[in-house]
């Protein structure tokens, strides 16, 4: 390996150490979070192994329905005779399926949007640009559930109803980038000097903007959970008999005088969580970016 | 010290440090930093930046950002006080009053949402007692004073409705608006172009002979100051390195380091075929100093024992208070 | 400042007309018969053709957007349910006036404590009020809404007595009923947004304060309130003044959530039954509606903008 090839990877290191360091170092809280993250995806992705009870096993008896938590089910029965934790289980899983791909949906959507807006420019960034304002301007949870309503509900209808209430943030992030490439002196400068604008405009895109568009994709973890949660919430999210966080504790509002602890439980799981991505979006942008400081 | 007429003496500087502390470590930016000015002197503090100038300035107004800066050890004694022991309030009445500061960006040190008059008038209402309306004609006489035309419409202008020499003269008279008896310039003309900066700089001159105040210029251009400076003091790495009559430094240098600063400014009289020679290397991290002396790595006179030796100390070297920290005698500029 | 302000009403229209275009396309990208959709498949087909024809919906795409915005712009009339044949132009007037009753007060409580707290925090820069007013803006923006209502339900309600469990009494009706029904509902649309301008006044007043000009002001021996009302504030609050337009969406996000825990009939209850009984004349209505009242809001921010900043309020560009 030639020298500098060496040098260009221990200057990476360093980086990456540094930015670990700041990270973590803002204290517990990040790294509780963090754990809280690891926790959360390990129960969603061995969610089928993990549950005590199938998430779905009815049992209408009158001892098996409304049970307090109890070693056997150590967060208790639904009205149905559920086992809570098993659907709290099932419900993270669905909870970060929906989450990661609409994040990822609006991710790629938006970047590619904004790339053509910045790109462009004058009429088509216009153009674009309205468009990004009239979604802006219907409530996202609206939105949303307009979307999965003409999707006809199901996971895919939530998950392309909750990407597209994301796209504007990636659009107007990368187009701003990209204007404000443009402006710079060594674009003109490789203009002149006949090099393909694009080429450059491309290069440097990424390495300015890949800071935020991690944070803004882990934020937006976050909101989408919340954004699913609600949905589930008032009937029109998750179809049931599939556990969902907010669907659990919709359910848990008709039998809380006798078991709170069904709508308290499911609820705690999306404060976690969404607090959680939070939390490491906020430590990543401090780290990766301090100059985002209160704009992202 | 020389002895002078400590009558005449406005401001003294005495083993000032400064801090910042920083996750990395403690940096620090001003390492026992010593140095007067008399009423009526134009002083000059030269450096590249990031050698503590700015700082020791922002220092002598306690207005470095706390945290992460901390004054840690020194006296401030201008007229009498030491301004480190002033509480906040006795300090408040000092700054813009007695003691008043020019900025380098006039772009970004107006406040922009604010009118220029009122931006003035506050500061006079602040220091004086007066009603808003005196105040306000105060504010227009004294942009009229640094040669703005039209001053009493220009009161009522926007930072953004003035060019960048316009807002730095706005500066000035912010600056002389309350009879101050020092004024520190930190970088009056770096932001400004070549034309403007010679016509701010003769402003500031003209406005500081006719009223008898005293001026501290801090620049990184040594070119700049020679022609108005009575003397100058030059830092490196957090020190003062070199001081003495503006004379005396251009022409008889005796630090390595104000050599080197005096072979990479250009200079309009000498033949062409002169080198401009820049000097070698970086100034060191401010965070862990070398044990010896701070321009050792980058000094081409330096020899063994120089390795060996504690960082100099400041020693006269020549008539009228000159003064060098280096251990060796170095002649005038070698041709 | 004039052709700022065409400039930001021509932006606002076209924004409305490009959101009446999608609430009304959206539905006809849904497949099947909304008629049959609407009324399930026991109706015979003979009605669903008569309803298809007495609701303009043979008429060409164009030909039905038409006769649906000239219906607004002209009569005000939103066209009728499906399922129930009800003039949605009265629906909304009942609803709106509930919704509003519960919005504006969430909106402002909302905002001025978020101002207020933002400013102590950043005044009291890492001491204790700071200290709680982030751990509680964080929080804020951690809990779902449907959860601290139905929790507050629990404790409030069921725990203490303190508030009624459900429902909605008018303020022309009884001001005391409406204020025991609303006091928990309002606090809880107004819990996101309070969060939000507290956390982005705290940040903005930090970063103003770093500003040279605050440091200019520092070294005039400016007094410190004046440094903070005047050279900090008025710099800070700027923004946080374009945050407030975008706010209006959460709110319409909380009114539908409440309204439902709550089982209020408001607005977003009606989008709510809208979507759930697949009424989608409905559903086109509230959409432009709401959206309507967001683009309102922010036109007012960006002029209210304009006029705080000397730099547009003087350009005539």
């Amino acid at each position: 390996m030639s020298n500098d090839l060496v040098l260009k990877r221990n200057r990476r290191r360093a980086n990456l150490k540094q930015t670990a360091s700041v990270f973590f170092g803002r204290g517990p809280i990040v790294v509780i979070s963090f754990v809280i993250l690891l926790v959360f995806l390990f129960v969603s992705i061995f969610a089928q192994l993990i549950e005590p009870y199938d998430p779905l096993a009815l049992d209408y008896t009158i001892d098996g329905k409304l049970q307090s938590p109890s070693a056997e089910h150590p967060f208790g029965t639904d009205a149905l005779g559920r086992d809570v934790l098993s659907r709290i289980i099932s419900g993270a899983q669905i909870s970060l399926v929906t989450s990661v791909l609409s994040g990822t949906l609006a991710a790629v959507i938006g970047i590619l949007i904004g790339l053509i807006a910045g790109y462009f420019g004058k009429v088509v960034n216009v153009v674009i640009m309205r468009l990004v304002d009239m979604m802006l301007s219907i409530p996202s949870l609206v939105f949303a559930m307009i979307i999965s309503f003409v999707l006809q509900g199901g996971v895919l209808g939530i998950v392309v109803g909750i990407g597209f209430t994301m796209i504007p943030t990636y659009v107007r992030m990368v187009n701003g980038q990209v204007a404000a490439l443009k402006e710079n002196d060594y674009i003109t400068a490789a203009e002149i000097v006949g090099q393909k604008k694009r080429k450059i405009i491309l290069k440097h895109l990424f390495p300015n903007c890949f800071p935020s568009l991690i944070v803004l994709y882990t934020m937006n973890l976050g909101s989408a959970i919340m954004t699913e949660s609600s949905l589930s919430y008032l009937g029109v999210g998750i179809n049931p008999p599939q556990a969902t966080w907010g669907g659990m504790v919709a359910d848990g509002y008709n039998c809380m005088t006798t078991s709170p602890w069904l709508c308290f439980l499911p609820g705690v799981c999306v404060i976690l969580v969404v607090i959680a991505f939070n939390v490491v979006g906020d430590s990543l942008r401090d780290a990766l970016d301090p100059r985002l400081r209160g704009k992202l | 010290m020389e002895d002078n007429n400590l009558d005449n003496r406005l401001l003294t500087v005495d083993d000032l440090h400064t801090s910042f502390f920083t996750p990395s470590g403690e940096v620090k930016a001003v390492n026992g930093v010593c140095y007067y000015v008399d009423r009526g002197e134009v002083v000059a503090v030269v450096g590249e930046s990031g050698c503590g100038k700015s700082v020791t300035q922002l220092s002598v107004m306690k207005l470095v950002q706390s945290p992460p800066g901390k004054i840690t050890k020194g006296h401030v004694w201008f007229e009498g006080r030491d301004l480190l022991t002033l509480k906040d309030k006795e300090m408040r009445q000092v700054r813009g009053a007695e003691i008043s500061m020019v900025f380098q960006e006039p772009l970004t040190s107006l406040n922009p949402v604010l009118k220029v008059g009122t931006q003035i008038s506050e500061v006079i209402m602040t220091h004086s007692r007066c009603s808003k309306k005196e105040a306000w004609e105060k504010g227009t006489h004294a942009l009229e004073e640094v040669g703005i035309p039209d001053p009493a419409r220009r009161m009522h202008n926007y930072p953004f409705e003035m060019s960048g020499g316009m807002r730095q003269r706005v500066m000035i008279a912010i600056a002389v608006a309350c009879d101050s008896k020092l004024i520190i310039a930190d970088e009056p003309t770096t932001a400004l172009d070549v034309t403007t900066q010679a016509q701010v700089m003769e402003l500031l001159m003209s406005l500081v002979q006719k009223r008898g105040i005293s001026l501290i210029i801090v620049t990184h251009n040594l070119g700049l100051v020679t022609r108005y400076a009575d003397r100058i003091y030059v830092m490196y790495a957090g020190k003062v390195v070199e001081s003495g009559t503006a004379r005396d430094i251009v022409t008889y240098p005796k630090h390595p380091y104000t050599v080197g600063l005096l072979q990479s400014v250009p200079k309009l009289d000498e033949r062409k075929d002169t080198d401009l020679i820049p000097i070698q290397g970086a100034p060191p991290s401010l965070l862990d100093l070398p044990k010896t002396c701070s321009f050792l790595p980058r000094c081409p006179y330096a020899n063994e024992l120089c390795g060996k030796l504690c960082p100099p100390d400041l020693r006269e070297v020549g008539d009228n208070g000159h003064f060098s920290a280096c251990h060796l005698d170095i002649g005038e500029v070698e041709e | 400042m004039f052709s700022y302000f065409i400039k930001r009403l021509l932006m606002s229209l076209l924004t409305l007309v490009l959101v009446s275009i999608f609430a009304f396309s959206i539905m006809k990208i849904l497949p099947g018969d909304p008629v049959r959709l609407a009324l399930g498949e026991a109706v015979p087909e003979e009605k669903v053709q008569e309803l298809r024809e007495e609701y303009g919906l043979n008429d060409p795409f164009f030909v039905q957007y038409f006769n649906w915005v000239k219906g607004i712009v002209t009569k005000w009339d939103f066209g009728r349910s499906i399922l129930t044949g009800e003039e949605i132009t009265d629906l909304i007037a009942q609803r709106l006036p509930v919704t509003f009753s519960l919005g504006l007060p969430a909106f402002i409580l909302g905002i001025v404590l978020g101002l207020l707290l933002g400013i102590v925090s950043a005044v009291d820069r890492g001491g204790i009020v700071d200290n709680i007013v982030s751990f509680f803006a964080n929080l804020s923006l951690g809990v779902p809404q449907f959860w601290i209502a139905v929790m507050g339900v629990y404790v409030l309600s069921l725990k203490w007595k303190l508030i009624p469990l459900q429902g909605y009494v008018s303020p022309s009706a009884s001001i005391s009923g409406f204020l025991s029904h609303a006091v928990w509902p309002v606090i809880c649309i107004s819990t996101f947004i309070f969060a939000v301008i507290a956390r982005q006044t705290r940040s903005n007043i930090l970063e103003v304060i770093q500003q040279d000009y605050v440091r200019t002001a520092r070294a005039n021996g400016i007094k410190n309130s004046s440094i903070l009302f005047r050279h900090t504030l008025k710099n800070a609050l700027i923004p946080v003044v374009t945050i407030i337009g975008v706010q209006m969406r959460m709110l319409v996000c909380g009114s539908i959530i409440i309204e439902s825990v709550f089982n209020i009939a408001g607005l977003g209850n009606l989008l709510l039954r809208g979507v759930t009984s697949r009424d989608y004349f409905i559903v086109q209505a509230c959409v432009l509606l709401i959206s309507f009242v967001t683009v309102i809001a922010n036109f007012l921010v960006d002029i209210a903008y304009g006029f705080f900043d000397p730099r547009i309020r003087k350009s005539w560009r």
